[in-house]
């Protein structure tokens, strides 16, 4: 499966050699399907959302609609517990805001977590980390003696964004709902390289970005149980998440309308449905099988370069994506320079820096690493470009 | 329509009898409104408005002059109404504000939607009469009765309730309205409760639901270990009625589930009686029942025209309504009277699919063969013809066996269906949305 027609992005060129995208961690290409259904919207149907009067209106509403059914069937969820947000980070904070917390309250988390897992509940709430192990893998084991009767909530990520290793969930979820706490996973980095099923994992919470999952940027969703959905506060509230408005009070919508005021992102998510249906179509099993295959293939050509260091490589593969983190030493080169190098000696799209992760990089006491992140549309050749630039760059 | 229907079996079907009365009030309303309607009064040439003149207007004479007007499609009402459709001089927002009539638009795809005038009473007048073509409804309906509703919140009948509304709001008259949901994906456990205890509160007689609204209800609530009051009938109305329905409604209630046939335009058409056929409600309607002329359908798959008696605003004139019906040529001597006797509704004709060798399916007939998989809670297919491929995109109810034998059962049906060298796939879905109208859309072709 390497569906690289799909993907017009992968055609372009700079200084007249053709890409090689790496870097789908970030945000990822997108498919001819979502790019024309984000155009079809704009020629044929351009409308608001919540069922106008006209003709148009009726369209895009059904098309918006359509697409929360598209999501649902993609993790295995009911339309009315998807909540569309703007991303995985609105989708956090929207649990942080809706459980209520006060700043005695405890969220167990890992030192490894994105910014958007972590600062939320720094905020609302005490965040107690996992500490990690030297390869950057966190302690899971952890997790039952840092859950106390102030424990609110478990949230941890999928799939990590900078090392690619799949967290223990089922254990994990096992262990807090044995202590009466919810979970929330961060699926920005799962949902498009795994199958899931929110029901057979029984998890509580999770979020996730639609650019990373070869759909547009500007929305996200947050599936969560409907009874969690029922009990929240009001988040934002203006147009659309309101059924009456009288004088003397106002009725919300049913949930999940009531989280989404405003004018949402309708084109994006649009798309979203339908970069939801492309994933369905190749089927998440295959595109999982060969995530970990594209991801032990760039670890094995990395590992042997002279100078690399790789983080969470002594995870198998099956327990990875199709990513890669490694630091190369190159004197005083910022690892930041490496991806630079990269990109413009070898148009080789990949990341470099501390990608959102500050405590990781603290913790491995390294300035930051470079990431190479594979999608559905890479293959073993690219991991070969990857891994001869690499190669030069420390020669 | 881009079905091929050449080669198609264009029959005509024998007419059944109808008593003079029919045939007058027929012509009548002929008369009336080609000389009233500015639409049709183009089409009446000066021959035909002297023999209505002249009232020379048998039977013959009115089947004669309707085979001459021009079919009037859902297109035509839109770009018609209202000008050319209402009488000629009339003020119908003086009559909108005098509650004499009332406005009703239907929704749905883009093809489908609708604006039209109804007389206030118009639709519950047919209405009732439609439901006393069976006795056991009729009995109900001589007494004082009460009726539930049950169907999407946006548009019922003559009431329209969207977003939560006090019960006292949705109780009007002898009638209550249950739903406040646009879409049954979207009911709670508390909504599912709160409509099973206002129902089984209000006791009513009769209930009249959209057939994949009620299933659903009937599902959740017995999950939830809920039951339903029994009402005396049920009429099942709004889409098209799937064995699947009629499934799942029977494990909850014990009452006949009686298929109501019409349209928010068209009117009460056909109503089934004690022996599984659906009768016409003649007295509102006339009705031209058209061979099909699709590629592979016998004479007796039709295309419904009809032609409105007592509308006084917007009367339909061989209209259109989208949908195909089986007639039973044998009539039914239940004693609900003459006119045509239908087998079945068979769906809409845009959703007809084709086999392998381009023979038409009818939405009926898929659903014949599909709901009886035991398991299924719902179903769609749709047709990719640029693929050559018929996904089927299915909802289990209960899980009695694994979804790889599921999909064996219901790949050998597609294949009785559709050819034995059908390309099949089957999708398992937890949820299938519903149209824009709220409605479930059993069959479609792309592109
Ligand atoms: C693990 C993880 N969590 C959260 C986020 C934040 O996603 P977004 O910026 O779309 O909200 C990212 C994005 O890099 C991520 O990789
Ligand atoms: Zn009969």
């Amino acid at each position: 499966m390497t569906p690289r027609n799909d993907f017009p992005l992968l055609e372009r060129q700079v200084d007249g050699r053709r890409i090689t995208y790496l870097d789908s961690a970030s945000t990822t290409p997108k498919p001819r399907a979502v790019i024309d259904a984000v155009r079809r919207y704009y020629e044929n149907h351009t409308a608001n959302v919540h069922r106008g009067a006209h003709v148009l209106s009726e369209e895009t509403t059904s098309r918006y609609e359509e697409a929360r059914f598209s999501i649902a069937a993609l993790v295995g969820a009911a339309p009315n517990e998807i909540v569309f947000v703007r991303n995985t980070t609105e989708a956090i904070n929207l649990v942080a805001h809706g459980l209520g917390l006060s700043s005695e309250d405890e969220i167990v988390t890992t030192a490894l977590e994105h910014h958007s897992n972590y600062l939320p509940w720094r905020l609302h709430a005490r965040a107690v980390p996992l500490p990690l192990d030297e390869d950057g893998v966190p302690r899971y084991e952890l997790l039952r003696e840092r859950l106390t009767s102030r424990t609110k909530l478990a949230a941890v990520a999928h799939v990590s964004n900078v090392t690619g290793v799949v967290a223990p969930i089922e254990r994990w979820i096992e262990e807090s709902h044995a202590r009466g706490v919810p979970v929330l996973l961060d699926a920005s980095q799962s949902v498009s390289h795994l199958p899931v099923d929110v029901k057979a994992l029984d998890v509580d919470f999770f979020a996730f970005s639609s650019h990373k999952m070869l759909g547009p940027s500007g929305v996200g969703a947050l599936y969560a149980k409907a009874d969690w959905l029922e009990r929240f506060p009001l988040y934002q509230v203006g147009g659309g998440m309101v059924a009456r408005h009288d004088d003397d009070r106002f009725e919300p919508r049913e949930v999940p309308f009531r989280f989404e005021a405003g004018t949402p992102a309708i084109e994006a998510t649009i798309g979203f449905g339908e970069a939801a249906s492309y994933l369905r179509a190749i089927g998440m099993e295959r595109v999982a099988e060969h995530s970990r295959r594209i991801g032990a293939e760039m670890v094995d050509s990395l590992r042997s370069i002279p100078g690399v260091r790789l983080f969470g490589a002594s995870i198998p593969p099956e327990r990875r994506i199709g990513l890669a983190t490694f630091t190369l030493d190159v004197g005083d080169l910022a690892q930041r320079d490496v991806a630079r190098l990269l990109s413009d000696g070898h148009q080789v799209i990949v990341s470099g820096g501390l990608h959102c992760a500050h405590l990781f990089h603290q913790r491995m006491t390294v300035a930051g690493t470079v990431r190479a992140s594979s999608h559905v549309f890479n293959d073993s050749s690219d991991v070969a470009r990857l891994a001869a630039a690499v190669r030069e760059i420390a020669s | 329509m881009n079905i091929d229907s050449s080669g198609g079996n264009t029959g005509v079907l024998s007419e059944p009898s109808y008593p003079d009365s029919h045939w007058e009030a027929t012509s009548s309303a002929l008369a009336w409104a080609l000389e009233a309607i500015p639409l049709y009064a183009g089409h009446a040439r000066h021959g035909d408005r002297t023999r209505i003149a002249t009232a020379s207007m048998d039977a013959d004479a009115t089947k004669c002059l309707l085979r001459e007007l021009p079919i009037l499609s859902k297109q035509d009402i839109r770009l018609h109404f209202p000008k050319q459709l209402l009488p000629t001089g009339f003020d119908w927002r003086a009559a909108v504000e005098r509650n004499e009539a009332v406005l009703v638009a239907t929704s749905g795809t883009t093809d489908e939607r609708l604006q039209l005038l109804w007389e206030e009473g118009w639709w519950e007048r047919q209405e009732r009469a439609a439901l006393c073509l069976h006795p056991a409804v009729r009995l109900v309906l001589s007494r004082d009765y009460r009726e539930a509703v049950l169907t999407s919140p946006l548009c019922s009948g003559t009431t329209c309730h969207s977003g939560p509304t006090p019960l006292a709001e949705r109780t009007i008259g002898n009638l209550l309205f249950l739903n406040q949901r646009g879409d049954p994906t979207y009911w709670t456990d508390s909504d599912v409760r709160t409509m099973v205890s206002e129902l089984n509160a209000f006791e009513p007689d009769g209930l009249e639901a959209d057939p994949a609204y009620l299933a659903e209800l009937c599902r959740r609530a017995r999950r939830l270990g809920l039951d339903l009051h029994q009402p005396s009938y049920v009429t099942l109305s709004y889409e098209f009625v799937s064995g699947l329905h009629r499934r799942e409604i029977a494990k909850a209630l014990s009452a006949p589930l009686l298929n109501l046939y019409g349209s928010t335009e068209a009117g009460v058409l056909f109503m089934e009686c004690e022996r599984g056929l659906l009768h016409h409600n003649h007295d509102y309607s006339h009705v031209e029942l058209v061979p099909s002329g699709l590629f592979g359908a016998p004479t007796s798959l039709a295309r419904v025209l009809v032609t409105q008696l007592s509308n006084r605003f917007t009367p339909l004139l061989r209209y259109d309504i989208g949908d195909l019906a089986f007639v039973e040529a044998r009539g039914c001597d239940c004693g609900a009277g003459d006119g045509w006797v239908l087998r079945s509704i068979e769906g809409r004709l845009k959703d007809v699919t084709t086999t392998t060798r381009s023979e038409a399916v009818t939405v009926g007939e898929l659903d014949r063969e599909i709901s009886q998989t035991r398991e299924l809670a719902a179903y769609q297919v749709i047709q990719e013809r640029d693929r050559g491929r018929w996904l089927i995109r299915w909802v289990a109810g209960d899980d009695a066996r694994g979804t790889d034998e599921i999909e064996r059962e219901i790949t050998d049906r597609m294949r009785v269906l559709y050819g034995a060298d059908a390309h099949v796939e089957c999708r398992r879905e937890r949820f299938i949305a519903p149209e824009p109208s709220g409605k479930y859309r059993l069959a479609m072709r792309k592109p």
